[in-house]
């Protein structure tokens, strides 16, 4: 597998004198292509810096991250757009879905700055969500609008999607739905996958996993063997 | 609780530009206010002690000619009349012109039997016209004999004139042309003295000069000279009598007496002070002067109001769950609505304060400008204390007003309510709609954005609506005067026109190659009245009607009618109007109208078009007609209409007076100017007044917006498309509020002009004219583009982890 993101030596801090706080200290990191990763840590640990940095949200101090060879820490804002507009998808854990738009238009608001566009019926169809496109998302549960948010980071075909807790504000039943989806998409569409979450359950699921505390990485293991979302023991 | 006002405190802090807008909205209000009324003063305020001071006439008049056969000898005798002219003439007065028989001993003494009889005094006003030319420019000149009594001269700086070589000049006229007490200044080739600057109390909207009666503070000056001085000057002295009744208790009972039995034609023209439109416009200028900044300051803080209620809604819904804590804790609503009259202490006060006094400060040299057209001296002034309770306080009473009543249904919820986490329960109808359109994504995208927020559409369409109302309002008269100037005289082509003091017969030596014949009428339409008339608002006449009676075949007075056809001919058919006597007098085609002479001769004739000017009271027949109805042959002629300038004939034998058309025009023309740039202020104000209104709502809605921001930018929209999707979004409410306003204006304006129509007697023109509907629409469409980018750098500051906020 080819490496789609490498983190070398990565710094970042927060605050200065009494409040400073090392967010990422020294964070070394690859990811491959086709891959689900899991971030796993608790509050302050520095999982949602690290998904800020990698996804070109948010700048490093020192160090350095590649993306498919182009150092992205040293993009313009205009060319850290441009990638996040052609290769990255985010799926967040409060959906931030528009509520004046169907479940049709909110998925056309990712496939439509797209360069690679995929057909908005496939993807309902993939997500499952179909049969609901013509509604608004208040009349969606959550689990529902979640898959939405997901088929509309699919609409652009992106390379590398990063998941914030997608399934944070989710119970049981339907935060697995949502991981079965993502299993598939990644299945479907070869898409690598990030998923930060507080459940450790989820690693089950993943092909990595990374556990974080302090800003380093303190754990870091293969899982040859995957389970299906629908194992996945909810914690 | 004062945790809570220092809350509001840092959202008004962290609010800069939406706090910056508010605060323009209230200082324009209390600026306008405080300029409008305290200008107003400067004129107003010690006119009615400067009016007294210096003993302004009651009335003033000219008295008939009424002479004894005795004085009659005497004049024949003195001035070398022949009796068989005297036989010949059916108007004495121009026989008298004719031979400059100086009137004036016989009409004082007519004017001071009149005054012992009725108990009054008066004191003659003698003044004298004349223009010089210097560098190819027009100066016109009134020149005033110099009063003792009645009128007295007011002089603000310098003494009046003690020297033959010494002369005052009016204040405006010094300051247009840049001249100081002990300049020298030519007159006519001779070198004088400025002693002083001077009022006088009886030329309040002068008229310098009968070519261009319109006042033009650089081009025309009141005069005082020493009495041999003026007696030297080379004019025609014009006399009438100043009045001031003895009895000072009811004067216009008094008056009123006066003029009631005035069957045998006392006097051949009188006016009191209280009719003399110059005054009354004095008068209504004052008192609307006053309404109109009152209702400015009561509407742009209403704006200010609603846009303050805006902020406050918004404030509350983004601290819900704070407020909730609030409740919770014990807090009652009262307490939390205390601290939303922030808004009201630092927007209304804190602009107000600014407002009110830069206003204050702006009202001396507005009032320069204002008294420049008036003629009037500056009084003192002070800061009044109601005026300035108002101005200062107002604005904070209105917002205070419009925060209690928002904050107070705002804060209504329980605690469990507000402490519930929001969420997006519903779709508002606007947004089915927009989804119901066929629309490309992108539209619908941003226009079910836009849909979100029904408040800031609504103020989106109003800050489009108002700027388009006063913009249109300034243009639809910008059009107005340009018509009324640029129509004033129709198709007439003629350079100047002499009137004599007599009739001739064709051929005549006083008819040249380039000039016409025309026979004119003093008349009145009888059955016909008007209260007043533009002319005479101006000059002050007699409501009456010039008859003119043209050869059919003119080439110099052609007649048009609004659609621009040649209607020249009808004159053989009956009589054709101007649009002013159309509508001063209410008279229309297949009318039949009796024209009355001064001494009672009559004639009826239909109505059979109208001429599209607005030279006064003008009405055209054949001069066939004409000469019939004074009892001339049918060659005869009184006047010429000429394409030379015949103004060097003012002066001659048997020249009663020469109109100058290219003086009056370019007089017009002016005015125009300046009512323009006027109008052109106006309608920067207005474009300023909806950006200021625009650029908040915009600035809201990037507020309101931010987490749709943030999420576009995080998925890869470039600012370009984030800013055209989340900013550019009330383009079609601009335009909808746009088309609106141009019916709304156009109905405003033929209102004003009504009112103003009465008020004067005349009908303006009113039409849209559409390069200025174009002109506007862009300027409408430029004002929110600017409002976008100012709101630009607040979405540019919209950070990308908003959209991750949990």
């Amino acid at each position: 597998m080819e490496a789609i993101m490498t983190l070398e030596a990565v710094k970042k801090v927060y605050g200065k004198g009494d409040t400073l706080v090392h967010a990422l200290d020294g964070v070394d990191l690859t990811i491959f292509e086709g891959e689900v990763v899991v971030l796993l840590g608790p509050s302050g640990s520095g999982k949602s810096t690290m998904l800020n940095v990698m996804s070109g949200l948010d700048r490093i101090d020192s160090g350095t991250i590649t993306f498919q060879n182009e150092i992205t820490s040293a993009m313009s804002d205009a060319q850290l757009t441009k990638l996040r507009r052609d290769k990255i998808g985010f799926i967040f854990q409060s959906y931030n879905l528009l509520p004046n738009l169907t479940i049709t238009e909110n998925v056309e608001v990712g496939r439509y700055i797209a360069n690679d566009k995929l057909d908005i019926d496939q993807i309902l169809k993939s997500v499952e969500m179909y049969d609901h496109r013509k509604k608004f998302p208040f009349q969606l549960s959550g689990g529902q609008q979640q898959r939405i948010s997901i088929a509309r980071a699919l609409a652009k075909n992106p390379q590398l999607m990063f998941c914030d807790e997608p399934t944070g504000a989710l119970d049981e039943n339907t935060g697995k739905k949502v991981l079965e989806v993502l299993q598939k998409v990644n299945k479907e569409y070869g898409t690598t996958l990030i998923i930060v979450t507080h459940n450790p359950g989820i690693a089950a699921m993943a092909n990595r996993v990374i556990r974080m505390n302090s800003g380093k990485i303190v754990e870091h293991y293969e899982n040859d063997t995957p389970i299906a979302a629908s194992e996945v023991q909810w914690a | 609780m004062i945790r809570l006002f220092l809350n509001t405190l840092r959202s008004l802090k962290n609010h800069k530009m939406q706090t910056f807008g508010l605060m323009i909205l209230v200082i324009v209000s209390t600026l306008l206010y405080a300029m409008m009324t305290y200008s107003n003063d400067v004129i107003y305020v010690g006119s009615d002690t400067y009016f007294q001071e210096q003993n302004q006439e009651d009335f003033s008049f000219v008295p008939s000619i009424n002479l004894t056969q005795t004085q009659v000898e005497e004049i024949l005798s003195d001035y070398d009349i022949p009796v068989t002219e005297l036989i010949a003439t059916d108007n004495i007065s121009n026989l008298f012109t004719t031979y400059k028989v100086d009137m004036t001993p016989y009409l004082t003494q007519q004017a001071q039997s009149l005054a012992d009889e009725h108990n009054f005094s008066i004191e003659p006003r003698v003044q004298k016209m004349f223009t010089d030319t210097v560098n190819d420019v027009d100066y016109h000149f009134l020149a005033l004999k110099t009063n003792e009594q009645i009128n007295k001269s007011y002089v603000v700086e310098g003494r009046l004139p003690e020297q033959d070589n010494e002369v005052t000049m009016n204040e405006p006229f010094l300051n247009a042309n840049g001249l100081s007490i002990g300049d020298e200044y030519e007159i006519n080739g001779k070198t004088y003295t400025i002693t002083g600057s001077v009022y006088d109390v009886d030329q309040v909207f002068p008229i310098v000069s009968l070519d261009s009666p319109l006042y033009m503070a650089d081009r025309d000056a009141i005069l005082h000279f020493t009495n041999t001085e003026f007696d030297r000057i080379e004019a025609q002295a014009q006399t009438m009598y100043s009045a001031v009744f003895n009895d000072e208790s009811n004067i216009q009972a008094q008056y009123d007496a006066l003029v009631a039995d005035d069957e045998v034609k006392t006097f051949e023209y009188i006016i009191s002070i209280d009719e003399n439109p110059r005054t009354s416009i004095l008068e209504s200028r004052a008192e609307m002067s006053a309404v109109m900044s009152t209702i400015m300051l009561a509407f742009l803080s209403g704006i200010t109001a609603i846009m303050v209620a805006l902020t406050i809604r918004r404030q509350i819904n983004n601290e819900k769950e704070q407020i909730g804590v609030l409740k919770a804790l014990g807090y009652r609503r009262s307490e939390i609505m205390a601290s939303y009259f922030v808004y009201a202490v630092v927007i209304g006060f804190g602009g107000a304060i600014i407002g009110y006094w830069i206003g204050y400060g702006l009202a001396f040299p507005v009032s320069d400008i204002l008294r420049s057209m008036i003629n009037m001296p500056a009084f003192d002034i002070h800061p009044l204390m109601d005026r300035t309770v108002i101005g200062m306080f107002g604005p904070m009473v209105i917002i205070g007003i419009v925060t209690w009543f928002v904050s107070f249904i705002a804060l209504r919820h329980a605690p469990i309510w507000l402490l519930s986490p929001g969420s997006d329960t519903h779709v508002n109808g606007l947004a089915r709609l927009i989804d119901k359109l066929n629309l490309s994504f992108k539209n619908q995208f941003r226009y079910s954005l836009a849909s979100r927020g029904y408040g800031r559409l609504f103020m989106v369409f109003f800050g489009a609506f108002l700027s388009g109302v006063l913009i249109n309002f300034a243009f639809l008269l910008m059009t107005m005067i340009e018509d009324v100037t640029s129509n004033a005289f129709g198709a007439a082509s003629y350079n100047s026109q002499v009137q004599y003091t007599q009739a001739y017969e064709l051929p005549n030596e006083r008819v040249g190659e380039s000039d016409e014949p025309i026979t004119v009428a003093k008349v009145d339409f009888d059955g016909y009245t008007s209260e007043s008339s533009f002319l005479q608002s101006i000059d002050a006449s007699q409501s009456s009607i010039e008859l003119t009676g043209l050869r059919p075949e003119t080439t110099l007075n052609r007649l048009l009618d609004s659609s621009g056809r040649d209607i020249t001919e009808k004159v053989s058919e009956g009589v054709v109007i101007n649009s002013f006597v159309e509508s001063g007098f209410g008279i229309e085609v297949g009318d039949v109208v009796k024209a009355v002479t001064d001494n009672g001769k009559t004639i009826e004739l239909e109505v059979v078009g109208v001429t599209h000017a607005f030279n006064g009271n003008y009405a055209y027949t054949d001069i066939e007609t004409v000469n019939a109805l004074l009892g001339y042959n049918s060659t005869a002629f009184n006047a010429v209409q000429s394409l030379d300038d015949k103004t060097n004939l003012k002066n001659e034998a048997g020249v009663a007076s020469v109109m100058s058309l290219t003086d009056l025009v370019e007089n017009m023309t002016q005015l125009n100017q300046q009512m323009t740039m006027m109008l052109g202020i106006f309608t920067g104000f207005a474009a300023g007044l909806g950006l200021v209104m625009i650029a908040l709502v915009s600035n809201f809605s990037v507020d309101d917006n931010r987490k749709v921001i943030s999420l576009l930018k995080v998925m890869g929209y470039n600012k370009k498309e984030v800013s055209s999707i989340a900013l550019n979004i009330y383009t079609p409410v601009v335009f909808l509020a746009y088309v609106v306003s141009i019916p709304a204006a156009l109905q405003v304006v033929t209102v004003v002009t009504q009112l103003i129509g009465q008020e004067i007697g005349v009908g303006l023109p009113v039409r849209l004219s559409w390069p200025f509907v174009g002109l506007g629409l862009v300027i409408v469409l430029v004002v929110y583009y600017i409002s976008i980018k100012m709101a630009q750098r607040a979405l540019n500051k919209v950070s990308l982890q908003e959209a991750l906020k949990k």
